[in-house]
Order: structure tokens, then sequence, then C-alpha cells
């Protein structure tokens, strides 16, 4: 196990975990206005 | 059973959780497991890949929620109780890998970093897990967003490969290709910053 890598990642800045979700919150987005689209095409 | 789905509805602001922290209302604890209850036991059950460990460390958390919120007004909710979340999980994570190996998602994507950091001990006393977190952000900060979110996916949040993949709509294959390419990149960036490897 590598304690020193766990610590650093551990203390990374936050902005970054904000951007995460940030992106994750895009590719949801992205993922339902896709699949609303399929169901409206499959109607 | 109907006031579980009626609670799913009620699913309210996280300015208006961060509020009830402020206002020191029980009830923030409650709404902030509503929303983000399975969020932060997944967080914790990727660390520590067991039930009841990752109930406990949710637990703690929310403590530790509670006990920041005031003074702190976090900016993005989720983004920092999911900091409250894996330090917790890491101080339970190392406390159990102490004594046993756990076969979590953690243990899994740490050994994909084995060869980016070596000794890890005397790594440790030469550069600060604070300093060594500020040289992964500034590494982390020149990748693509795809990179990005591969990179804090996989090594901050312990995400499985198949879930990063699916939310990217791409195959596990192309996940871990990026992952190769940015170990190494950050591999040679420790270096260049005096992190031995």
């Amino acid at each position: 196990m590598n304690s020193a890598m766990i610590d650093g990642i551990t203390n990374i800045d936050e902005d970054l975990i904000e951007k995460y979700f940030d992106l994750k919150t895009k590719l949801m987005e992205g993922k339902s206005k896709k699949e609303k689209h399929i169901g409206c095409g499959g109607r | 059973m109907n006031k579980r789905a009626d609670r799913q509805q009620e699913i309210i602001a996280d300015e208006q959780i961060i509020e009830l922290y402020w206002k020191r209302e029980e009830r923030a604890i409650q709404e902030t497991d509503v929303k983000y209850g399975q969020f932060l036991f997944r967080i914790a059950y990727n660390i520590l890949h067991n039930r009841s460990d990752s109930e406990e460390c949710q637990n703690d958390t929310y403590i530790g929620i509670w006990n920041a919120i005031p003074p702190t007004r976090p900016v993005v909710f989720p983004a920092f109780i999911t900091q409250i979340m894996r330090r917790t999980a890491i101080d339970r994570y190392k406390e159990k890998t102490s004594k046993k190996r756990i076969p979590s998602e953690l243990t899994v994507s740490l050994e994909e970093l084995d060869n980016t950091l070596h000794s890890s001990d005397s790594v440790c006393s030469e550069c600060e897990a604070k300093e060594l977190g500020k040289i992964i952000s500034d590494y982390s900060r020149g990748l693509s967003d795809r990179q990005q979110f591969i990179f804090i996916g996989r090594f901050y949040m312990a995400e499985p490969v198949r879930n990063i993949a699916d939310d990217l709509g791409v195959t596990s294959s192309a996940v871990y290709k990026e992952i190769d390419r940015i170990k190494q990149g950050l591999k040679l960036y420790l270096e260049k910053n005096g992190v031995y490897v």
C-alpha cells in the first residue's frame, strides 16, 4: 500500500473536486437528454 | 412506506441544507442523508468494501459536517461532504490495512499507481502530504477535462473503471488506456518536482 500517495491524493485542492462534480453533472445532463431523445424517437 | 417516497420528493436545495446547518437544526443531517446518503455510502464502500464500516463512516461524516458548518459555508456542498467522507473512510482504511489487506476499489486503484511512487515512507518524510497534494493538484490542472474526470474519479473517489467508462460513454479499456497515460505523466511530473520514484 502506498500511504504517501493516499495522503497526497486526499490533500488535492478542493476546486478540483468541485470541478469533478461539475463535469459529472454535465455528463449526467447530457445522458438524460440523450435518453429523452431516444425515448421520443421510439414513440 | 409512503413516508420514504414522500421524503424523496421533498429533496431540498443544497443552499437550504447549508442554512439548516447554520441554524443548528438537526433536520440538516436528515436532509443530507435523504439527498446524499447513498452517494456518501458508495464513496466509503469503494474505499472500505465493508457495509458496516461504511455505515459507521457515513455517521461519522454527518457529525463531521455538523461540526464544520458553521463556520464553513461550502461553495459546492457535495464536494465539501465528499472530502469529509473520504478523510473519514481513509482513516478507517489505514487502521484496517495495518492489520490486513482490504480488497477494495481503493486498493486496486492504488496498485495501479504503484509504479508511480515507490518507497512511500521515505517519500512521506521528504514531502509532506499537503505538499504532495499541491503537486498532484497542479499536475491535474494541466490535464484535459476528460482526463481530470478520470483521474479524480478513479483515484480520489475510488470509482470502479466500468462506472467511469459508463459516465463517459466509452469502453473500460479506453479508460484504462487513459489511466496509463495519466500515470506516466504524473510520474514524470513528480520527478520534475523532486519527488523520488
